[in-house]
């Protein structure tokens, strides 16, 4: 390892770690990232960039970083796009470069970079117009090749997500000095404290920057802390946990990896990332503050970094990305990186610093070393092909707009830049907080909070290690007594050493010899998105002014990296060109997440089986081992038909149908909703709800009823039962059970307190077997020896409760078939006892199972409707032909003041009639557009649309039904159904195609 | 996600509650009185509030009460959770204020 | 116990790939109550009915004599639960406003204990389940993973978990698989 330092930093020593990248292996030490790994190696060159294809190398040290970005294992475990800075180094790992073909040193897309002048912002959206057709076979593709990053797995992925809910008194988001004060002095109060820290150890600036804290190393500091904490029952620390988004109430939420630091052979079975979800009281954001790059010509070539990630390299990796160094700077943290290499015995080439008269303790120690330090000076060009190798500095020339003055040339291996720092209030701006621009500190702070949060720290603009400590201990403080707890003991502050710091100046981009956008060189602000300074230029030459239009026209704070290192920058430029102060710009939005987060932990264990529940019902074990297929109505799983070995789906269903027709079928009915209504008004009440009365309804008496929203739209339909003089058991579709129990609680809860009812679910305490077909009464005999199941004793829409083979059951007689129909309602732990001892007393019927499609045919011949198929929201009863169940006595019920609204009463609305094709066999697609006219010029006029179509074996010729405007006065008209490649014509019938009169219901006696 | 406290069972998350628009929107007494205009009225036109705005919520997950919240549309604050029936307590209705 | 003889849970297929901290109950006697609280009458009939003194505070669990309790739902709403039949409730409150619905079918009740209990039911319920937010004796209507439940803490580390029978099956399969690392 080449460039390691003898001794120092947080890694082991002792214990070296074999990795691969791009087919070369390497050896780095535990503690390392895959970033400080290559670094110690002498690579610079990790990938291209993603519109110029230029080389490009390592900018930060963590979450930050705009490039960097590798293609992480392979195969099935393989991940696009994860930034080297971030990867903790594993035995055996394996990444490549990204954007790269055929390999990072040579790349074929470069030429782009040849092109350069014809992609300036904009690009893609003036060139790529015209002519459409040329989008999904040209230019997609290329854009795609040429412009993505890495690649998608091809293959499902094969690890292990899952969520966690956590509710805290107070959550710190940051586990640096301020997270880590802030956590100290909550816990100390008693609150439920959680700590989030992204890294893999607490102590965020601290591992990075030689500090003394009360006499003590930061990194004693630390390990006291983390003592204490741990010390501490209510206080929870998540590290390598990402927080990402932050959501109104103070709901948050983290990505914590728990597998990725380690070998891929000792993760299986395993949890491999888990997302946490967090509602807190109480949040301290302790997020920091990021390194800005300066912006100058050509500032994008391998080994030209930010300075205070070349200081993090050092102290906490013991790596120097270089040996002749040149600094880069508008501040004071750059001379503390200069006095730290020139510590380790490396070359400090020279100090470049924009600013004038420069004094200060850094900058004087650097001074006293002998090292140069160029005061009013800047960085105007750049050379080296893949890593830099010299720089060319020149005096500014304060207002030009290029400095031709005598240029010095300085050889270097390294660039240390900084441009000042940016708190970190991504996470702040989520929560929907107010920002401000500080003068002073040259950065947006944090301005007002819109949730129950504090901020400290960088994060609210206070740079100092000492004020980080000290605000975060009061920042614990307040959240934790916010929460409802008392700090016990007055805020003891602390002391730390640490160098002052001078001021900054704003300096936003830098000239070369020749204005910004002229020549070759290019100004990057957005390294990943490949975003210049002449592109912000150009954005506002043609008109995008405002920051949010800046920002989508040029793409600068998009992609992965939402503008970590790059947004202040462009703001600036913005504002420069503009002449306006910076506060009056404004900055974009930021958006959640933070960092990429994989599809696979959001989804958790939301997957297959469980991306939504399946439910079934206490006879589906026996419709699996007789070879049901299964339709989805809602969340049910419900046998949708049965077909035997070999059977075509169309066979089997007028197998089924001619069963139910002739001899017996059987449905599991189970699913259908069922509501017990008990009280006093509930005869009222159902009055109101339905469209048709219900005073009347006599005990053990079944009557079906259509229910509309106030629109007057149908909404749903059901049979119901009276149990008793106060007591009704209704029924709902399968689909809507939930819904109407919702809506019937609505309506007693708020506009109907006074009514005396009370509604309770018992969807799931009735299992239904429903017995349909001429030969049911003979079954149900055999089974219900004690019942009376005489017509005149048992008529069609009634009910009785007795014994049914041996259980306590109540059996309707209701049909959806037409034909003879037993319903028998036992509990549903006896359901499947039930369907049994059905299925054995109809051996000698040959009983055949049914299911859902077969319903729908069965129902379609008798014209029954079926909620969510026939109608959409839009049908009356009217529309249906069910004016006959709208009551024309009653004052109201919900839905009857709509019915003479002047659209709803039009004559020319769409109503449900039967079809009949020309060719019996034509059978027509359902959601089929209707026209009146097949020669009509395109586009035709549509008159309406098949809802339910279906080949009836009972009749031997095709049914559907459908609505057509007009259509209830158009029977016997022709209409037509243009499909793709022929034209079905059909005929205008009445909807009712089997028994019109229903004389089947009370089969064969 | 919002966390909103059912004036029966305490604070719970959204996922257990089901939004039921505006409140005090009474269904008239006898909707025949009513013209089609006054009709389409109460049927469709709702307030289209930026700032404190009174809503019903359903905690369909919960106790199945339906109870109402006055909440800052911007910055999504409840402000108070009352009963159905009740009056607002605080009457900043429509205010921008918070 | 006659009424349960044909009964058939609908996680007995389930039952071998339970882990020890996870089992369904015996089925038991439920009952839904629905009634005006502040009725004299009514609670004087529930209490004659069943020994219950119905709980008004919200979420939570009023214990009677011979394994019988009443679970808060809501205002006007309790689930009494019981080791034997509640004969006579309905005759009891035949003449006051109120429903008692039997529901003995309606759902199973699964039991969840041991040191990990928590943190399966943090992986499957948005509530806040600390054991100084949640207590013994307490019962919350809420949602596990993606289906209605209820949940009754009975002790430090054990709950009850009240699932609808349709969704029971996935209920236990979901908590199962929140189990497996904890059985590694």
């Amino acid at each position: 390892m080449l460039n390691r330092t003898s001794n120092g930093g947080k890694i082991d020593r002792e214990k070296r770690v074999n990795f691969v990248f791009n087919g070369l292996s390497y050896a780095g030490f535990e503690g390392d990232t895959l970033a400080s790994a290559l670094l110690a190696n002498g690579v610079h060159l990790v990938g291209r960039s993603f519109k110029y294809h230029r080389p490009r190398g390592f900018v930060a040290a963590g979450a930050e970083e705009p490039g960097a970005m590798v293609q992480l294992e392979e195969g099935a475990q393989t991940q696009p796009n994860i930034r080297a800075t971030q990867i903790e180094l594993y035995e055996g790992l394996k990444a490549s470069s990204v954007n790269v073909w055929p390999s990072v040193d040579f790349d074929i897309s470069a030429v782009n970079g040849l092109f350069a002048k014809f992609m300036t912002a904009g690009f893609y959206n003036k060139t790529f117009m015209w002519p459409r057709s040329f989008w999904m076979k040209l230019y997609e593709p290329v854009i795609r090749r040429a412009a993505g990053w890495g690649r998608a797995p091809t293959v499902s992925d094969p690890d292990i997500y899952d969520r966690m809910q956590c509710h805290a008194d107070v959550l710190v988001i940051g586990g640096g000095p301020t997270g880590l004060a802030a956590a100290l002095e909550a816990g100390r109060a008693g609150a439920r404290v959680v700590l989030v820290d992204e890294q893999k150890e607490l102590g965020g600036s601290l591992l990075s920057l030689n500090r003394e804290i009360d006499g003590k190393t930061a990194i004693e500091w630390i390990e006291q802390a983390k003592a204490e904490l741990a010390e501490m029952p209510d206080v929870r620390i998540l590290t390598r946990t990402m927080l990402f988004g932050y959501y109104d109430h103070n709901y948050l939420v983290a990505l914590e990896q728990k597998t990725d630091h380690l070998p891929l052979k000792d993760r299986s079975g395993k949890v491999r990332q888990r997302v946490w979800h967090f509602r807190a009281k109480q949040v301290v954001l302790a997020t920091g503050a990021h390194e800005r790059p300066l912006v100058f010509a050509d500032n994008d070539r391998p080994g030209i970094m930010l300075s205070g990630s070349v200081l993090t390299y050092l102290n906490r990796y013991g790596v120097f990305p270089g040996k002749n160094i040149v600094l880069f700077t508008n501040n004071d943290s750059a001379y503390e990186t200069a006095l730290a290499l020139h510590a380790e015995r490396l070359k400090i080439v020279a100090v470049i610093d924009v600013r004038n008269d420069v004094t200060g303790e850094l900058p004087d120690k650097v001074r006293e070393l002998g090292i140069q330090v160029l005061e009013g000076h800047a960085i105007t060009a750049t050379n080296g092909r893949k890593r830099v190798s010299s720089v060319e500095v020149r005096a500014i020339d304060p207002g030009a707009d290029k400095y031709t003055g005598h240029s010095i040339n300085f050889e270097c291996d390294l660039v240390a830049m900084s441009g000042g720092w940016s708190p970190v209030i991504h996470l702040f701006s989520q929560s929907q907080g107010k920002l401000k621009y500080d003068d002073d500190r040259v950065c947006y702070v944090p301005e007002k909070s819109v949730q129950e949060q504090q901020i400290a720290g960088s994060c609210s603009g206070e740079f100092l290690t000492e004020d980080c400590l000290n605000n975060g201990g009061v920042a614990g403080r307040i959240a934790a007594k916010k929460a409802g707890f008392s700090p016990k003991k007055e805020h003891e502050p602390l002391t730390v050493q640490e160098p002052e710091m001078g001021k900054m100046e704003p300096f936003w981009v830098v000239p070369g010899n020749v204005p910004v956008g002229e020549g070759s060189a290019k100004h990057f602000v957005d390294l990943q998105n490949d975003t210049t300074a002449a592109d912000i230029a150009l954005a506002i030459r043609e008109g995008f002014e405002s920051s949010e239009h800046v920002k989508r026209y040029t793409l600068t704070g998009f992609g992965t990296d939402q503008g970590k290192t790059s947004n202040i920058n462009a703001l600036g430029i913005l504002a420069g060109i503009l002449d306006k102060p910076l506060a009056d710009v404004g900055t974009t939005t930021f958006r959640p997440p933070y960092t990429p987060v994989s599809y696979g932990a959001l989804a958790g264990r939301n997957l297959g089986n469980w991306s939504d529940p399946v439910r079934v019902t206490a006879i589906h074990d026996w419709h699996q081992k007789n070879g049901a297929l299964f339709e989805n109505v809602g969340q049910w799983h419900r046998p949708w038909y049965y077909p035997k070995t070999a059977e075509k789906m169309q066979d089997a269903l007028n197998r089924e149908c001619l069963a139910v027709r002739n001899s017996i079928g059987v449905l599991d009915a189970s699913t259908l909703g069922k509501i017990d209504i008990k009280g006093p008004d509930a005869a009222e009440f159902l009055n109101r709800v339905y469209t048709n009365a219900w005073m009347k309804l006599g005990v053990g008496k079944v009557r079906y009823g259509l229910m509309c929203h106030e629109d007057g739209m149908v909404f749903d339909d059901g049979t119901t039962a009276r149990l008793a003089d106060d007591h009704f058991l209704m029924t709902t579709t399968s689909g809507n059970a939930a819904a109407v129990l919702d809506w019937l609680e609505e309506y007693l809860q708020t506009e109907w307190p006074d009514l005396k009812v009370y509604c309770t679910s018992v969807t799931e305490q009735w299992a239904t077997v429903s017995v349909a077909g001429p030969k049911a009464r003979k079954l149900l005999q055999k089974i219900a020896p004690d019942m009376d199941l005489r017509p005149d004793s048992f008529p069609f829409m009634s009910f009785k409760e007795g014994e049914v083979a041996g259980i306590d059951a109540r059996v309707f007689r209701i049909s959806f078939t037409g034909e003879l129909t037993y319903e028998i309602n036992v509990p549903w732990h006896a359901g499947r006892a039930m369907w049994d001892a059905v299925m054995e007393a109809g051996a000698e019927f040959e009983i055949t199972p049914y299911g859902t499609e077969t319903m729908h045919v069965l129902r379609a011949e008798k014209g029954f409707i079926i909620v969510g198929q026939e109608t959409d929201g839009t049908q009356t009863p009217q529309d249906l032909g069910m004016d006959w169940i709208v009551s024309k006595k009653k004052p109201d019920f919900i839905g009857k003041r709509s019915f003479t609204r002047s659209d709803t009463a039009a004559d020319n609305r769409k109503q449900l009639v039967g079809l009949l094709t020309d060719n019996p066999d034509d059978v027509l697609p359902e959601g089929a557009q209707l026209v009146l006219d097949q020669y009509a010029s395109k586009p035709m006029p549509m008159v309406g649309h098949v809802t339910s179509s279906y080949y009836s074996a009972t009749l031997g010729h095709s049914i559907a039904l459908a609505v057509v405007r007009g259509g209830l006065g158009k029977t016997g008209d022709t209409i037509f159904a243009p499909l793709a490649n022929t034209t079905i014509t059909a005929k205008i019938v009445s909807p009712i195609f089997y028994d019109p009169k229903g004389e089947r219901q009370d089969g064969e006696v | 996600m919002l966390l909103i406290e059912c004036p029966y069972c305490g604070k719970r998350h959204e996922t257990e509650f089901r939004y039921g628009g505006e409140a005090h929107i009474v269904r008239p007494e006898k909707p025949e009185d009513l013209n089609d205009t006054e009709w389409a009225d109460f049927l469709f036109m709702r307030t289209n509030t930026k700032g404190v705005f009174a809503e019903r919520w359903y905690h369909a997950n919960g106790c199945r009460q339906w109870f109402n919240a006055l909440r800052h549309t911007v910055s999504h604050q409840i402000i108070a959770v009352y009963k159905m029936g009740e009056k607002p307590p605080v009457s900043d209705q429509g205010s921008e204020d918070r | 116990m006659a009424k349960f003889d044909n009964w058939r849970s609908p996680v007995a297929h389930l039952s071998e790939g339970f882990p020890s901290s996870l089992t369904e109950l015996p089925f038991t006697h439920q009952i839904n109550l629905r009634g005006d609280i502040t009725d004299k009458a009514f609670k004087t009939a529930v209490k004659k009915a069943t020994g219950l003194v119905l709980p008004v505070i919200p979420n939570e669990v009023g214990m009677g004599k011979d394994n019988i309790k009443a679970l808060w739902l809501s205002p006007n709403e309790w689930l009494i639960v019981s080791d034997h039949e509640i004969t006579d409730i309905r005759d009891s409150l035949a003449e006051i406003h109120s429903a008692a619905t039997d529901v003995s079918a309606n759902r199973i009740i699964l039991g969840l204990s041991g040191p990990d209990a928590l943190e399966v039911l943090m992986k499957s319920c948005e509530m806040d389940l600390d054991p100084n937010v949640f207590k013994t004796g307490q019962v919350v209507q809420t949602l596990i993973a993606k289906s209605q439940a209820i949940i009754e803490k009975v002790s430090d580390d054990t709950y009850h978990i009240y699932v609808r029978n349709s969704f029971a099956a996935y209920v236990c399969e979901w908590l199962v698989d929140a189990h497996v690392e904890y059985r590694m």
